[in-house]
């Protein structure tokens, strides 16, 4: 095994803390009194649901976001407000989800690069990074050039690059992301090998659960910008306030509402003619594979929902039905006729209204343009049901602001606006991309309300959530996405009372073999 | 008071010219991230065409000239810029700043690098008394034509589909796709909006300095980027609002400045501009649009 | 250390076969008439400049329009050190005591331009470097009509519109090479300097290049100052050589050409700066001679002034579509067979510029 080079770590007895840390973006407040602190030799993992302001954090983390309140420490040095590169300098080195690595510079530069923040004499520098070439096992890859490889590769160059600007704190951002399961446990052992050999202290930010937990020695739970909970994995898996972070809130847990769901009860696969079928699609981002072989239906008048971790592929499939992606693999069948090489004009001509993650209405647009502007007649000679005065009607809320520029709505207004934008284009198929985020709890009912209206007036719908207990509730079927893949799937009822539902969901290993 | 008044009159007029251009260009910039180099070249063509077809009857004129600048528009786009329409936005304005320079030589290879008169508006020289003002008749003229152009534009993007569609396309092209606006049609729409200002701006800019060559366009243009920049790039208001201020801020120097240091106008008003934007680098009226994502 | 003799030599290799390309150019173009070594001259200079101008926008990925200013700088301030006191005040009556009674030597007055050409960019580029992308780019713009303006009518120093003449024409082809040769190590050593390495770095990707340590503002700034001082040289060798110095032959035309030699030949690579230029150079003087028209024998494309420049605006085109990173692709010329452990790449964008289109 080749020389752990022992990068400027030194003695373990530094700390990086971000204490009482706020920001807030136009109104909405992001992170709230927020305090993490690291430090040396120890792993903390970073998760939170979706929207619950990690990447925020890490952005505030690295310099690239102020912070309206708090302070942020290294090693004693209050650097509180500093560009990112003197944080970079000051000892916090960081990987991105996306790998970012410098595409046209061989792997060696790229190491060299970051070797050299921390060594401004060139020939050390480059010294350096063959040492952590040769600890990483990089060495087949030193000449070639970074855009050109894999993405395992590029991820295994982004940690060594990483490492070699001898930080003191290292951040892992996303780094299982895209990953196979192989690819995944290489990726423990190496943080392993990082904790024993360089000694720094990791902050992990990662959706798959399981692996952190496995880890970690403390897990830091964000959600709706606040720390919720920190602790040991143990203690934060068992607590229920965190389950209910992810999974969302029910009361008295999901209730099988009694209308319009009965003419097929149990079975896992449709009766009705399918209206949307997706044959083992693959999606790649550039080198990173978000879907790997996902087969999903919905039938017609069919309300259908995909729920899985950030992370999982849900915005990627609805991409790929939108026809914003192409896939690389697999087909997508809407009415019986294969997507192909149809455009997004197409598709929307065809019938399909999003209403998209984050609701991206048109913010100079007043509330009534932006809903004129989606208005069509239904396609293929079906009844069109939406008309925009009748929305307006449908939307008390929407009439009162119909002058109003859309981006001085409210969150709940906005969502209301998207998905009446959406309506206003009488679709056959309504796809919904995390129509719960960032609102609060009576909002999300409302807008629950809405869908099974939608639901009942026959349309098609395909729900994608990260608030698994509200999506089960009101969709007939459900499958739940993991990594690419569907994990579990079934009439909605089944698939919670499913006893894999946590792990197919949160990736938990086993607990036989965990122990 | 009435020295005031004129200078009011001034930067209104020259603001106007301004604000046309930077909205020409702003569109653009708004719904595909391309900077048209070559806007400045459409009003270099609207004004030639207006010289060629001279002998036509006046609506004549108006007609055919509008339509000749249309099709050049229409023609960049499709020819130029929609093989590059993936392509990062300094790549596209690479391909524009080729663009422009290809219809400039186009134009001196035809008409020749020595300037035309244009004479149409010689008998508007005189001036004319409005509320105790006395202004030349050519400057109501360009005044009138300014306010009746940003007034259709305005009423265009507001009420109708097509404007509103428009509108959605600048703020957000790919939700606009999403809802069911078809992005070529938008695209060469927005092309050919763009055209009938550049179009407008050649009647009152040929007019106001009595030539044509075939680097016309250039003046304008820089102007009207620079204004975009400072209104904030991706930002229709945004802008008219750079249009005006830069308009604005000429005229003030013309007055402002001492004689001597007259002919330098241009040097203080773009350093003035490099100012504003050391303190707003993302313009008055900031949007996403420059906004890094990490 | 890490690489020897050998290491440096192999580093190198793209300025030495670039260097000797020249060299042979120049070689061969002595046994040509006066007329073919006015145009290698000329070929010569734009080196110069346009491998000047790589500096920055090669390394930096952001697009100048401003650096033909740096060149009119050049060429004015080594006008007023130059011109025989015995001309001057012929040339320019109002000109400063000290400036009217200086007559430098050739060398350090070029340098001396080169300086002011560095010492103005300095002066922009503090502001300028802060912007990002599109709008650093069309703030070189602004910079270009600022230089333009003051040049052309500050008439105490420049004479206004009208020409300055009487500048010594000391600019022959062997000088030309000489600067040609000393700009291509100068950029190959930049590229190679810690800060040269930081700004590429950037280019690829500004937020993970500011992560690990890259202060970007303070890189481009770098560059584009010892960017100027070469461009502003190239602005030096182009007076000596012509004798007259015109302000408006500092504007758009010849941002034009630089910036259609650096997109032809590829942008982010000295290889393509310089081939670029030979392709260029050789393309315009084809269709220099063909403005008199084309005959076709079955039918006549007419001539006349404005067919270069239309022919070059569309072959920059085409490449744009067809070849966005230009005929180099963004690589350096490579060394015969050896293996290069370099994959074949695809064209990406041109210029990485630093904001996300979406």
């Amino acid at each position: 095994m080749p020389q752990a080079p022992n990068a400027g770590a030194g003695e373990g007895t530094g700390r990086l803390m971000a204490s009482g840390v706020s920001v807030s973006f136009a109104g909405v407040q992001a992170l709230q009194d927020v305090t993490v602190t690291l430090a040396m030799g120890e792993v903390l993992g970073l998760i939170g649901p979706n929207g619950a302001g990690k990447t925020t954090l890490v952005n505030v983390l690295t310099g690239f976001q102020k912070s309206d309140a708090g302070a942020l420490v290294i090693d004693d040095k209050e650097v509180t407000g500093w560009a990112p590169h003197r944080i970079g300098r000051a000892g916090l080195a960081r990987t991105f989800q996306a790998a970012r690595l410098f595409g046209q510079m061989t792997v060696r530069e790229n190491i060299e690069l970051a070797a050299l923040s921390a060594n401004p004499v060139r020939s050390r520098a480059r010294r350096e990074a063959d040492r952590i070439i040769d600890w990483m096992r990089l060495g087949d890859l030193r000449g070639r050039m970074a855009d050109a490889l894999p993405h395992g590769d590029q991820r295994r160059v982004g940690v060594a690059r990483a490492l070699a600007s001898s930080p003191r704190y290292l951040l892992l951002d996303e780094p299982a992301a895209g990953l196979n399961e192989h690819e995944s446990e290489e990726l423990l052992a190496a943080i392993a090998r990082i904790r024993a050999d360089f000694g720094c202290g990791l902050l992990l930010i990662e959706h798959n659960i399981g692996l952190i937990m496995e880890v970690s020695d403390r897990i830091h739970v964000l959600s709706d910008g606040r720390s919720l909970a920190e602790g040991t994995p143990e203690s934060v898996r068992a607590d229920p306030e965190v389950r209910r972070a992810y999974l969302g809130t029910t009361d008295d847990g999901p209730s099988v509402p009694a209308r319009g769901r009965g003419d097929d009860p149990v079975s896992g696969t449709t009766v009705r003619p399918p209206l949307l079928a997706v044959e083992d699609l693959v999606v790649r981002h550039g080198s990173v594979e978000a879907l790997r072989g996902v087969t999903i239906e919905a039938g017609v008048g069919e309300l259908v929902a995909v729920v899985g971790p950030n992370g999982a592929g849900k915005t990627s499939l609805l991409q790929a039905i939108t026809a914003l992606v192409r896939p690389a693999g697999g087909r997508i069948v809407l009415d019986g006729v294969s997507n192909g090489r149809k455009t997004v004009e197409d598709i929307v001509a065809a019938g399909v209204a999003l209403v998209p993650e984050g609701r991206q209405v048109f913010p100079a647009l007043t509330v009534a343009e932006n809903l004129a502007i989606g208005a069509r007649d239904a396609s293929d000679g079906a009844k069109t049901i939406w008309r925009v005065d009748g929305l307006l009607e449908e939307f008390p809320i929407l009439r009162e602001r119909a002058d109003m520029p859309a981006g001085r709505l409210s969150g709940g207004e906005q969502q209301q606006l998207a998905i009446a934008r959406a309506l206003a284009g009488n679709p056959r198929l309504l796809l919904l991309d995390e129509p719960s985020l960032g609102l609060a709890p009576l909002v999300i009912e409302r807008v629950y309300e809405m869908l099974r209206q939608i639901h009942d007036s026959g349309v098609t719908i395909l729900l994608v959530e990260q608030d698994a207990a509200r999506a089960l509730d009101v969709a007939d079927r459900t499958y739940v996405l993991r990594s690419g893949l569907v994990e579990l799937s079934g009439p909605s009822d089944a698939v919670l009372a499913d006893v894999a539902f946590d792990r197919a969901y949160f990736g938990f290993p086993d607990q036989s073999a965990a122990s | 008071m009435n020295i005031a008044a004129q200078h009011i009159v001034d930067m209104l007029s020259v603001g106007g010219l301004y604000a046309l251009m930077a909205l020409g260009i702003g569109l653009i910039f708004g719904i595909m991230r391309l900077v048209n180099f070559a806007h400045g070249e459409l009003v270099m063509i609207g004004g030639y065409a207006i010289w060629l077809i001279a002998d036509l009857p006046g609506p004549l004129i108006v007609v055919l000239s509008l339509a000749i600048v249309a099709i050049f528009a229409l023609a960049m786009e499709r020819i130029a810029f929609r093989p590059l329409r993936d392509a990062s936005p300094a790549t596209l304005l690479v391909a524009a700043f080729a663009v422009s320079y290809f219809l400039q030589n186009l134009a001196m290879l035809i008409f020749g690098a020595r300037p035309k008169p244009f004479t149409f508006a010689d008998g508007l020289i005189e001036n004319v008394v409005v509320f105790g003002l006395r202004v030349p008749q050519l400057q109501i003229l360009s005044l009138v034509l300014t306010i009746l152009a940003l007034a259709g534009l305005a009423l265009f993007l507001k009420r109708t589909r097509m404007g509103v569609q428009m509108r959605a396309a600048a703020q957000d092209f790919r939700m606009a796709r999403l809802v069911g606006i078809p992005a070529n049609r938008i695209i060469a729409l927005a092309f050919l909006v763009s055209g009938i200002l550049a179009w407008v701006v050649s009647l009152i800019y040929a007019a106001q300095i009595g030539q044509l060559s075939p680097t016309m366009g250039l003046q304008p243009v820089i102007i009207g980027f620079v204004a975009t920049v400072i209104g904030g790039l991706g930002s229709l208001t945004g802008a008219a609002i750079g249009g005006f201020v830069v308009g604005c801020l000429s005229v003030g120097l013309q007055i402002m400045l001492p004689g001597d240091l007259r002919e330098f106008r241009e040097a203080f008003l773009f350093a003035a501009l490099l100012l504003v934007l050391l303190v707003r680098p993302a313009g008055i009226v900031a949007t996403s649009a420059l906004k890094e994502r990490v | 250390m890490g690489r020897g003799a050998r290491g440096i030599f192999v580093a190198a290799w793209p300025v030495i076969v670039l260097s000797l390309l020249l060299v042979a150019i120049v070689v061969a173009a002595g046994y040509a008439s006066p007329s073919v070594q006015r145009v290698i001259t000329e070929m010569l200079i734009r080196v110069v400049i346009v491998v000047g101008a790589y500096i920055f926008i090669g390394n930096s990925g952001v697009l100048s329009f401003g650096h033909v200013g740096f060149m009119a700088i050049g060429a004015y301030v080594t006008a007023w050190l130059t011109i025989p006191v015995a001309q001057k005040p012929y040339v320019l009556p109002d000109l400063p005591a000290f400036l009217a009674s200086a007559e430098w030597a050739n060398l350090p007055a070029a340098l001396a331009a080169g300086a002011a050409a560095s010492f103005i960019a300095l002066v922009f580029g503090a502001a300028l470097m802060r912007l990002s992308g599109i709008a650093a780019s069309i703030g070189t713009f602004a910079m270009l009509v600022i230089v333009q303006t003051v040049f052309s009518h500050w008439d105490e120093m420049t004479g206004g519109a009208s020409s300055l003449y009487g500048l010594p024409t000391y600019t022959t082809m062997t000088v030309a090479l000489a600067w040609a040769v000393v700009t291509m190590v100068a950029a190959f050593a930049y590229q190679q300097s810690n800060s040269g390495f930081r700004l590429r770095s950037s280019r690829e990707d500004p937020v993970a290049a500011a992560s690990f340590g890259v202060n970007i503002h303070r890189e481009r700034l770098t560059a584009f100052v010892v960017s100027a001082f070469f461009v502003g040289i190239g602005g030096v060798l182009h007076a000596h050589f012509l004798g007259i110095v015109v302000a408006s032959s500092f504007f758009l035309a010849t941002t034009f050409l630089l910036i259609a030699m650096l997109v032809i030949g590829g942008i982010s690579s000295l290889s393509g700066a310089v081939i670029g230029v030979v392709v260029v150079s050789l393309l315009a003087e084809l269709l220099r001679r063909a403005e008199g028209g084309i005959d076709l024998g079955v039918f006549v494309i007419p001539g006349g002034p404005g067919l270069r420049e239309v022919g070059l605006a569309f072959v920059m085109l085409v490449i744009l579509v067809f070849r966005p990173n230009g005929l180099m692709n963004g690589r350096e010329i490579g060394l015969p067979r050896m293996v290069r452990l370099r994959p074949a790449r695809d064209g990406g964008p041109i210029l990485k510029s630093s904001e996300s289109s979406e």
